[in-house]
């Protein structure tokens, strides 16, 4: 009875042990955690490319960061490596510049917007080549751009591997051109299947050169009809004529049908006729084979005329469309981008977003906005509804690198001038960031007036007088102004105890916006959307030359084609129309007397042959199998019997069987309205008597 | 004469034509063309549709006598071709000729009447005449059988046996008119016409009869090119081996293409033939001449889609494509 016990105390003890060892890496584990970052699960997206490769390529101003990242960043472990890389962006190409860095804003050049959720996809300048956009385009425009040109580029492409995989017929003869004999030539290219219309011109004019009109006529015209096939206005086949291809121009061109009709008659008059080509012929006719190759490079040419005018149209029309300020990309992943912050604060309990609705529109759905440059009010009486939302509630309105009008809020923005990036907590933070190590690199900083209201929230070279933050308090509310917008970058998230200063700055509020410059950028509706696009234009044009198209090609865009038709009936098609054949000749008296014949035959297998010496004897053999009345069944089979006799052939008829013991003389036929009566009786008696389903119960159309 | 005078005068029978047969403008320049190559025509129609008033104006344009039979189930080949007949005064004798003894016969409803009768017309049709009791009487020019056909009736008919169907230059059908055709042929009739007194229907002789003989001498100098030989020859040999086709073209059917394709180069204007004129014309001189096989008309195949996928198969001379 103890072994139990002790197995049961053995296994107590490990499972304390266990317990013990899971308790141990448990607290480790949580150690770990406790000691990461904020951000640290926000940046383990490999979206953050800057925490993931080596030799992510950094920007002056955010290289500013790199003496705090630390030698071993746990949130960001590759910064380090990226700081000391030096690798270069492309600066041509890169939209993004951070807002604070050695560069003042006046100084900076516009830059284009990140759409939002849009990967980072900085690189370096030696990585590869890249396409230049035009910068007067509009986000969606440079979007629709790159999608055409990575279209063409495809096709190009497939062209090119077109031609060399199954196209070797157009390139060998050209390289062999100058070795072969020029009549050997002229007989290759039309074996060949040419498609090239500048090849067969030139091929024309060679044989004409040589005197050999014919050839040239022949060349000539083929050029014609490849451009016209070039253009889908016909169909080449073999089978075709001539007069095939000028009507099926008739009907939706009929000037070209005049014009290729014109040339078709002097062609075949050389070709079927007595007329000799010679040298004025092909002249003249090649005149009018240039105005139909040219039409259609005419066409292309107005196309790529209204093409050129659409991306004129994308150009800004002066310099003031161009945004003067630096924006930070929405949701970019990039160093300083603002995606993370978001991050940080939904991890951190908020409720963080974007703000997409206009700021004029804020309610009491929101309790801390963070305002970043670009995102700001730009009317008076639209900052008087943003202070007033503050004053209306226990709310907090940030604005990072942004000052507000002087009435509402006395601080000037000016440019950092200490060397110390390090912040310390002032005022309401002066106990809150003790022990927290929160350094931005110096950049902007404010200038409070002589309100006494206004009081400093972050300084920098504490205990002197650069204050980096500021806050003025408005019933419940309050406005804090920061001397830039760094501390909501990506990068700021990664460094140091940035992150939590952030999190402390909106610590009491749970729903948090963040306005910039995207915010009220949504179109209310597809028309405005395309306006602010700049894409109305471009669409007006497209319109106007698919109008043209559609004048020009007809309703329909490509050649109408007749259905299929399926020229195979089915089986029941085929009895409906013998039927139909039959009721046209008035004929129901032969189906009957056919239908006849074969139910008699039918019954005939169904009985010995010793019980059907005549017609009553197999009708009462019948009537027994079918259960019906004997004399009902006689007449049904007597009348039966008289109908397969007129409509059969001679052969079939009982009065011709020699020595047939059983002949009498046969009622008349039925009339012909019984007829119908007659063949459903017989169907019915087949049915009951040899068990056949000649008919198909209960259908109601049996009886039509 | 040349191809222009030959094409005017063409176009002012065709002119003439179309005044009294109305809607019918491709069987009238079919038929026409047919009569100028020397061949007969064979008109598939319902009644009512004026094919009969399209054989008597035909006539009445061209300027050439014309006799109607109407083929019945009795009707005797002397009906057609005529035969001996004793004279008493003359004790011998007489020769009287049928009233296959016309430049334009219209043989109508031919289908009605038994084969017999209906073969009777075969040397008439082929050799331009007649032999009666060992005497062979020629026929007068230009000699023509238009003959008409109900393919909707069965009971009563005979079918055209191949070699009376063969000798048929062309197979036109005459179809049902639109409602704007038979709106104007109402006004015709409302306004006094008569299809029994074409001579009231201000019609005028277009050409003379020797005009129309020198017309059909002239197509001889139409050229063909050597081409449009092959062409034709690869589309008759294809009807002979197209999978639904029982038996195909005869080289009679060769020689009709040849001899139409002339005729209508000629219509046109041109002394040359080309592959329009071929192609135009297979189907009207070929598919009275395709026997399908019975699977295949089972299926629906009809003679004009094997002669369309004939064509669609076949290259024509001198192609681009």
């Amino acid at each position: 009875m103890r072994r139990p016990a002790c197995g049961s105390g053995r296994a107590a003890v490990g499972l304390r042990r266990l317990l013990v060892l899971w308790l141990v890496l448990l607290s480790c584990f949580a150690a770990t955690v406790a000691m990461a970052g904020p951000a640290r699960q926000v940046v383990e997206d490999k979206r953050y490319r800057f925490c993931h490769e080596k030799r992510y390529p950094l920007y002056p101003s955010e290289r500013a960061w790199c003496k705090h990242v630390g030698d071993n960043n746990e949130d960001c472990p590759t910064l380090r490596d990226a700081c000391e890389a030096k690798v270069k962006p492309d600066a041509k190409r890169d939209s993004f510049t951070p807002s604070a860095g050695g560069d003042s804003q006046k100084d900076k050049q516009p830059k284009l917007r990140k759409p939002d959720d849009a990967p980072d996809d900085r690189s370096a300048q030696r990585d590869s080549m890249k396409v230049s956009v035009p910068a007067g385009l509009s986000g969606v425009a440079q979007v629709m751009l790159i999608v055409l040109l990575a279209v063409g580029v495809g096709l190009i492409i497939r062209a090119i591997l077109k031609n060399s995989v199954d196209g070797k017929d157009d390139s060998e003869p050209l390289a062999d051109e100058d070795d072969k004999p020029a009549p050997e030539r002229v007989a290759e290219a039309r074996r060949i299947v040419e498609t090239d219309v500048q090849r067969l011109l030139r091929l024309a004019n060679e044989a004409a050169a040589r005197a050999q009109y014919d050839d040239a006529i022949e060349l000539a015209y083929a050029a014609s009809l490849r451009r016209l096939e070039g253009d889908a206005l016909i169909d080449m086949h073999e089978s075709q004529t001539n007069g095939d291809y000028v009507r099926g121009l008739r009907r939706n061109h009929p000037e070209l049908a005049r014009a290729l009709r014109d040339v078709v008659r002097d062609v075949e008059r050389v070709q079927f006729g007595r007329n000799p080509a010679d040298a004025p012929l092909f002249q003249s006719l090649l005149a009018r084979v240039m105005g139909i190759v040219g039409r259609a490079g005419l066409i292309l040419l107005l196309c790529v005329s209204l093409g050129t005018t659409s991306g004129c149209s994308a150009e800004p029309e002066s310099e003031q469309e161009v945004p003067s300020e630096v924006v930070l990309g929405r949701g970019s992943y990039s160093p300083s981008g603002t995606r993370a912050v978001l991050g940080v604060l939904r991890d951190g309990g908020h409720t963080a977003a974007y703000r997409s609705e206009e700021l004029a529109e804020l309610g009491t759905d929101v309790d801390a906005l963070v305002i970043l440059p670009g995102g700001e009010p730009t009317k008076r009486e639209d900052w008087d509804e943003l202070f007033d939302w503050v004053r209306d509630g226990e709310r907090r309105l940030i604005l990072a690198g942004i000052a507000p009008p002087a009435e509402l809020m006395d601080v000037r923005l000016i440019d950092s001038t200490v060397a110390d990036d390090e912040l310390f907590g002032a005022g309401e933070l002066a106990h809150e960031l003790g022990g927290l190590s929160t350094p931005v690199p110096p950049d902007g900083a404010l200038v409070i007036g002589d309100s006494v209201f206004i009081e400093p929230l972050l300084v920098r070279n504490f205990p002197a007088s650069e204050v980096y933050a500021a806050k003025r308090t408005f019933n419940d509310g309050d406005v804090v102004v920061l001397g830039d917008p760094q501390l909501f970058s990506n990068i700021a998230m990664v460094t140091a105890d940035d992150a939590r200063l952030m999190l402390t700055l909106v610590e009491d509020y749970q729903r948090v916006e963040v306005a910039d410059p995207w915010t009220s950028a949504g179109s209310t509706s597809p028309l405005e959307s395309l306006n602010n696009a700049k894409l109305t234009p471009l669409v007006i044009q497209l319109m106007i030359l698919l109008a043209l198209f559609m004048l020009w090609k007809g309703r329909a865009f490509g050649t109408l084609r007749d259905p299929i038709e399926h020229k195979r009936r089915s089986f029941a098609d085929h009895v409906k129309a013998l039927g139909l054949q039959y009721a046209r000749a008035h004929a129901v008296d032969h189906a009957v007397g056919s239908y006849s014949q074969w139910a008699l035959e039918r019954f005939r297998a169904r009985v010995p042959r010793s019980k059907q010496r005549n017609i009553d004897e197999l009708a009462d053999m019948i009537a027994a199998r079918a259960r019906k009345q004997p004399e009902q069944v006689r007449e049904v089979l007597h009348q039966a019997q008289a109908a397969g006799d007129v409509a059969g052939p001679p052969s079939f008829r009982v009065s011709n069987v020699r020595g047939y013991s059983g002949y009498q003389p046969q009622p008349a036929p039925p009339p012909a309205n019984t007829s119908m009566q007659l063949l459903r009786q017989l169907s019915e008696l087949v049915a009951a008597a040899t068990g056949a389903n000649s008919r198909r119960p209960n259908n109601p159309r049996d009886n039509d | 004469m040349d191809v222009y005078e030959f094409r005017q005068r063409f176009e002012r029978i065709r002119g003439e034509a179309v005044k009294v047969v109305l809607g019918q403008e491709d069987t009238i320049e079919h038929a026409l063309l047919a009569i100028f190559a020397g061949g007969h025509v064979l008109i598939e129609g319902v009644p009512g549709l004026g094919k009969t008033l399209l054989a008597r104006t035909l006539s009445y344009i061209l300027g050439i006598d014309h006799k109607r039979i109407q083929f019945t189930p009795d009707l005797m080949p002397s009906d057609v071709t005529g035969g001996n007949v004793f004279n008493q005064k003359e004790d011998a004798f007489v020769f009287h000729p049928g009233p296959v003894f016309t430049q334009l016969l219209l043989a109508d409803e031919i289908n009605r009447a038994p084969a017999k009768t209906q073969s009777s017309l075969l040397e008439a049709m082929q050799d331009l005449a007649v032999t009666a009791d060992g005497d062979t009487r020629p026929l007068p020019q230009p000699f023509c059988v238009i003959a008409t056909q109900n393919p909707i009736e069965s009971q009563g008919t005979y079918p055209l046996p191949e070699a009376q169907l063969d000798r048929f230059l062309m197979k036109l059908f005459v179809r049902h008119p639109s409602a704007a055709v038979e709106r104007n042929l109402l006004h015709n009739y409302a306004h006094g016409f008569k299809a029994a007194r074409l001579d009231q229907a201000g019609l005028e002789h277009a050409v003379t009869c020797d005009e129309l003989l020198e017309m059909r001498e002239m197509l001889d100098h139409v050229r063909v090119d050597e081409g449009i030989i092959s062409y034709i020859t690869e589309i008759v040999g294809k009807s002979r081996a197209h999978r639904s086709v029982y038996l195909g073209a005869s080289p009679r059917g060769s020689i009709g293409l040849l001899t139409a394709g002339r005729a209508r180069a000629a219509s046109e204007g041109r002394d040359f033939v080309i592959p329009d004129d071929i192609k135009a014309l297979a189907p009207a001189i070929l598919r009275h001449r395709l026997i399908l096989h019975p699977d295949a008309e089972i299926e629906g195949v009809s003679p004009d889609d094997c002669i369309d996928e004939i064509l669609l198969n076949t290259t024509v001379p001198h192609t681009a494509a």
